[in-house]
């Protein structure tokens, strides 16, 4: 029987996340939208955007996550995520966080394009 | 994996394109749950198929095994031949292809990709897959729309299969495919993951990719219909 025909999700929207003096380098926070997005600076104050949620067990990585470098550390497991990725790098994470682009304009506004 | 009751799969030749291949056979009294076809090649030594077969029985599949490296290593086309062999054989049992799943181990997680995208079957699995790059160019062409359900299986070390070839092919197949799709990547361990090991990281590889495995067979594999259900079913057409 052949496969109902499905909807691709192609569409990519632009957007507003926040300013850049809202989020420390170093730290993260989760967007809550549908699905949440966490988004991170790092300690050189580069952006980088993932799908929120631990794909080991369900947590908040933007909120509850351990920032360090490039690497989020999901606090429940230990799972730990490289941000510009995505790519799970420990036990017993093994599926790969959805990265998203982020982009910052002239006016440091930060938007995540998704 | 370990079975309770070890059942010693039957063994045959299937003659096909002037060619021999060796199938294992392995079928279950009752009402089994599905049906499942293995599919192994060269590279994926140390894999114990009987004791693949013994477990997917566990879990109430059938199932139908061949080396499609046997005889020579085999192209795509003729792989995909030697599968369409495998089921047909399963087809004589009453299985549709919703009721069959894939398992395809290194050349046969290969084959298991491209016959995915172009049957429906009820699952598919590739485990250490080989020739990723080809099927991300593939996929990236828009050549790979999947029409079954895939989990992509892969050790984070093996040199055949780097992360970022992996990453390419989760994006091309999200972007490509309307199907679901899964990639899972296990770090510290070669593509002979699945093979059982004293060693931690290498055992909760091989532990969680075989949990990984049957659970992919039974959220998506169609079950056969029980006695019980089909009657229910022939009442439920007569009262209308």
């Amino acid at each position: 029987m052949a496969p109902a025909p499905l909807e691709k999700r192609n569409t990519m929207e632009r957007r507003f996340a926040c300013l850049v003096g809202d989020l420390e380098s170093g730290s993260s926070m989760t967007l809550e939208w549908e699905p949440p997005v966490a988004l991170y600076r790092n300690d050189a104050g580069e952006f980088y955007a993932t799908s929120d949620t631990c794909t080991h067990e369900h947590w908040s990585l933007g909120e509850d996550g351990d920032l360090e470098g490039n690497e989020v550390t999901c606090p429940l497991h230990l799972a730990r995520f490289d941000i510009r990725t995505g790519e799970a790098l420990c036990f017993p994470a093994t599926v790969a966080l959805r990265t998203m682009a982020v982009e910052v304009d002239e006016d440091e506004k930060v938007y995540v394009v998704c | 994996m370990d079975a309770a009751v070890r059942i010693e799969p039957k063994l045959t030749d299937l003659w096909l394109d002037g060619r021999t291949m060796r199938v294992a056979t392995l079928h279950l009294g009752g009402v089994p749950r599905g049906a499942v076809v293995l599919l192994r090649g060269a590279g994926a030594t140390g894999l114990d198929v009987f004791e693949a077969m013994n477990g997917l029985a566990e879990h109430g599949y059938e199932s139908v095994a061949a080396d499609l490296a046997a005889g020579g290593a085999p192209g795509d086309d003729d792989a995909l031949r030697s599968l369409e062999a495998l089921v047909e054989l399963l087809g004589r049992r009453g299985w549709t292809t919703e009721q069959i799943g894939l398992v395809g181990y290194g050349p046969g997680g290969r084959i298991a990709l491209l016959a995915a995208a172009t049957t429906t079957f009820g699952a598919a699995v590739s485990i250490d897959p080989d020739g990723v790059a080809d099927i991300v160019a593939r996929a990236a062409a828009g050549g790979l729309g999947m029409r079954t359900p895939w989990l992509g299986m892969f050790g984070r070390e093996e040199r055949a299969t780097p992360a970022r070839a992996v990453a390419e092919l989760g994006h091309a197949l999200s972007t490509s495919s309307p199907m679901y799709t899964q990639l899972v990547s296990y770090p510290g361990v070669t593509g002979h993951f699945y093979q059982e090991s004293g060693e931690a990281v290498a055992h909760a590889a091989a532990f969680d990719s075989w949990q990984r495995i049957v659970e992919w067979l039974n959220a998506r594999v169609v079950p056969r219909p029980t006695p019980l259900a089909e009657a229910w079913r022939l009442r439920q057409l007569m009262g209308q």
